[in-house]
């Protein structure tokens, strides 16, 4: 499972940000989102960076206290928050820039597909956000792309 | 009131002390936020001896409750000051990524008082407020100066708000901008902020928005994004209104016009040269949007090939494509390369377009000689000798110096009488002449701010009679474009109502845009009670919808107070010389009918009909018996027993 991004249609206008941290912690901050769009103001390109769900995390790797691992049977990222020593090597390996570091408690935030429904998908006016719950493009070609 | 913070910040330049105040909460529940916030701060600060470039002229910077939240297209932050165009009221609204950022730091508002010493910018990091040093900054564009920032602070997720050359060099109607082209555009705010050294204000804000009632408000909101979404138009550029108000509204455009000359009609080939189908098939590349809108209105350009090859912008913006139609210019190149230039110099288009079409007017009529015009060849439709006008205007020299002054300053200093070739309202021109019909004008020539087309919404002329009956029973007639008979009783009542609503949407945070066309006007009437649930589920502040348009109304009276207390009276509800000069159907229209739609309105407002003064008996009912107090002292006031 992971969420594929259709560049071309996003406008940056954030409301990704906005609904991933309502749905987490029921306060509004997209700083504590688990999506960003990084806007490139000169060049008039948005570009949304959420967690791709890598075959072979970088993140997972770096992590001292393997906090972060694999969940095989989702195929997806996921963080072990008890053992996460809020260290955020894990956002500085993250090739896709996807992982953020939450303000307040310094823990990763990660997307975690909001358990097969994610909200940034059901809320993106435009399209630039697409589920893909089976994996029916590879993560390989994926990575590729990005 | 779980969400709305209600802290200032107050920061003096001159002393560089800066406080935290705590706004009460009976003063956020009678004037809302944002507009509202700042035109009761500037009754309260400013008085008629202020000059607006002085360091004594505040410069407030406000936000509202929705602002930040999830509520559709609440990116919306308001720029409030005397008006160094103007001297009257100055507040300007802007939309882009900035507004939010204050919110998330914790703040409703910000003061800036006094001037510092040299150029500084304002850095506030949630708790953490600097005046940093900015004269490594001085004398960059608006896009320049926000990436320098971005780089000194080593974060490229700051918001900034920021003026360029125009800004500098007092450009009585230079702007704010915010990102590429968010712009707090009219009333020239960018030379307040330039007249106290302040280049630009950057923010980076940590803080949760707590929700008051989380479930209902998120249900609320997605109501509302859907409703937009239903009925936005994918077509909706600036470009292309200009291009629909040309073919639909051809009225508006044609016929012998202030400029002495035939405008474009529909169908015409300029305007399928300039318009937005051509925009959006040879020169759009993506649409970009405001913090938080499933609108989208801003197209991302590119040009391909020619002259221009290899620029790129965002916009342009309404005001700026109505520089083609005015100046007669018939490519869309150099329009976008103006677009740029007037982004990154932070000028307001629609003051700029107007005095340069003004200037324009009077080369064409051998007003004014080459030799004076630092010899540019103004006749119409030379761009190259517009944009050459729009860098002597920004760096104040020749006769761009005359220019920057504004348009009701620009044609005194000028004389020769070219005064009558142009017509601000209060001092600042209207997007365009109400030439569709007359019903237009009432909203533009009551505006507290000056000329003026989004502090109305007047919807009367474009909607359908049947649905405004339905809502404004008292409405007797109803305009038709064009139409000889039309019956304008019932109007005044209507603007009142579009007035009062158009402070509540400029002071809760919401974008007026979503407000009028994207949710359909169809439902306007229910939109109070849509943004009372929104404010009452976000914050726990408990609003209805008769409250807000309370709130509206006292925000309106505000406003006009401090225009009243600066010496305004109801001769300055019009067009300044309009109507010695011009013979054209909708103007005579608007003669016509001015005096019956105007009664109308100061009735419905509890104003005085003769004098056009507030009465003493209206402002207390609004919880305004100060504001009353000073009035009378200034004689700007009828007493009612």
């Amino acid at each position: 499972m992971n969420i594929i991004i259709n560049l071309d249609k996003c406008t940056g206008c954030r409301m990704c940000e906005l609904i991933c941290s309502f749905t987490h912690n029921n306060s509004i901050n997209p700083r504590k989102a688990r999506i960003h769009i990084y806007k490139n103001e000169r060049n008039g390109v948005d570009t949304p960076l959420i967690c791709l769900h890598c075959d072979e995390p970088k993140c997972a790797e770096v992590c001292p206290n393997n906090a972060i691992v694999i969940n095989k049977s989702l195929e997806i990222v996921e963080v072990n928050y008890e053992n996460c020593v809020k260290c955020g090597m894990c956002a500085d390996a993250c090739v896709n820039s996807a992982i953020n570091i939450d303000p307040e408690s310094k823990i990763p935030l990660i997307c975690n597909l909001c358990d097969g429904n994610p909200k940034c998908v059901e809320w993106c006016h435009t399209g630039a956000l697409i589920f893909n719950p089976s994996n029916i493009i590879s993560k390989k070609s994926l990575e590729k792309a990005y | 009131m779980k969400s709305w913070p209600l802290k200032s910040i107050i920061i003096d330049l001159t002393s560089r002390k800066i406080k935290i105040r705590e706004t009460h909460e009976n003063f956020a529940r009678l004037y809302l936020g944002e507009r509202g916030f700042n035109s009761r701060k500037l009754w309260d600060l400013v008085n008629s001896e202020t000059d607006a470039l002085n360091p004594n002229n505040p410069l407030l910077i406000g936000i509202g409750p929705l602002c930040g939240t999830l509520a559709p297209c609440s990116s919306r932050f308001t720029i409030s000051a005397k008006s160094p165009l103007t001297d009257i009221l100055g507040s300007s609204n802007c939309g882009g990524h900035f507004g939010p950022e204050l919110r998330y730091a914790g703040y409703n508002q910000l003061i800036i008082l006094g001037k510092s010493k040299y150029p500084v910018y304002l850095w506030i990091d949630d708790e953490n407020i600097e005046i940093r040093d900015a004269r490594n900054i001085w004398g960059q564009d608006t896009w320049k100066t926000q990436e320098i920032i971005m780089e000194d602070l080593g974060d490229a997720t700051v918001k900034s708000i920021c003026i360029g050359l125009a800004g500098e060099n007092l450009v009585r109607y230079a702007c704010i901008i915010s990102g590429l082209s968010s712009a707090a555009g009219r009333t020239g705010m960018g030379a307040v902020m330039g007249s106290k050294n302040l280049k630009a204000v950057s923010i980076r804000g940590t803080k949760d928005i707590e929700i008051s009632e989380p479930d209902k408000f998120i249900v609320k909101c997605k109501e509302v994004f859907n409703n937009i979404k239903k009925a936005r138009n994918p077509k909706w550029t600036s470009l292309y209104l200009m291009e629909l108000n040309a073919n639909m509204l051809g009225g508006s455009w044609t016929g012998k016009c202030e400029l002495d000359r035939e405008i474009w009609g529909p169908g015409s080939s300029a305007v399928k040269s300039v318009g937005g189908t051509r925009f959006m098939e040879d020169f759009m590349r993506n649409m970009r949007a405001c913090f938080n809108c499933p609108i989208h209105c801003k197209p991302f350009y590119e040009v391909k090939e020619g002259k221009y090859s290899g620029l790129i912008g965002e916009g342009p913006d309404y005001g700026l494509t109505l520089i083609a139609p005015y100046c007669d210019i018939r490519e869309m190149e150099p329009i976008l390369y103006m677009n740029n230039l007037i982004n990154q110099y932070g000028i307001d288009s629609l003051s700029l377009l107007h005095n340069i079409a003004w200037l324009m007017n009077c080369y064409e009529k051998k007003i004014i000689t080459t030799e004076e015009v630092n010899g540019l060849n103004l006749i119409w439709g030379n761009s190259d000798a517009v944009i050459e006008l729009i860098h002597l205007i920004v760096k104040k020299q020749g006769i761009g110096k005359i220019l920057a002054e504004g348009e009701k300053r620009a044609s005194k200093l000028l004389g020769r009488g070219s005064e009558k070739f142009i017509f601000p309202i209060k001092g600042m021109s209207e997007t365009s002449f109400p030439r569709i019909t007359g019903s237009h004008a009432p909203g533009y020539i009551t505006s507290t701010r000056g000329g003026d087309h989004l502090r109305a919404l007047f919807i009367p002329a474009t909607t359908p009679k049947n649905l405004l009956k339905k809502y404004f029973p008292e409405l007797r007639g109803g305009f038709t474009l064009n139409s000889k008979e039309n019956n304008v009783q019932g109007y005044g009542k209507v603007l009142k109502w579009f007035e009062d609503f158009s402070a509540v949407v400029n002071s809760v945070g919401l974008c007026i845009f979503s407000c009028s066309v994207a949710i359909s006007p169809r439902k306007f009437e229910e939109l109070p009670e849509v943004i009372a649930d929104l404010i009452t589920t976000s914050t726990g502040i408990k609003f209805n919808a008769k409250e807000l348009i309370l709130a509206g109304e006292r925000i309106i009276n505000v406003e006009k107070a401090f225009n009243s207390r600066e010496g305004l009276t109801i001769k300055d509800d019009d067009y300044y010389g309009a109507k010695k000069i011009i013979n054209h159907s909708g103007i005579n229209q608007y003669y016509k009918d001015r005096e019956i739609m105007l009664n109308e309105y100061y009735s419905s407002r509890g104003w005085d009909i003769k004098t056009g003064f507030q009465k003493k008996s209206q402002l207390e009912r609004l919880d305004l018996k100060d504001i009353a107090n000073e009035l009378e002292k200034n004689k700007a006031i009828v007493k009612v027993i």
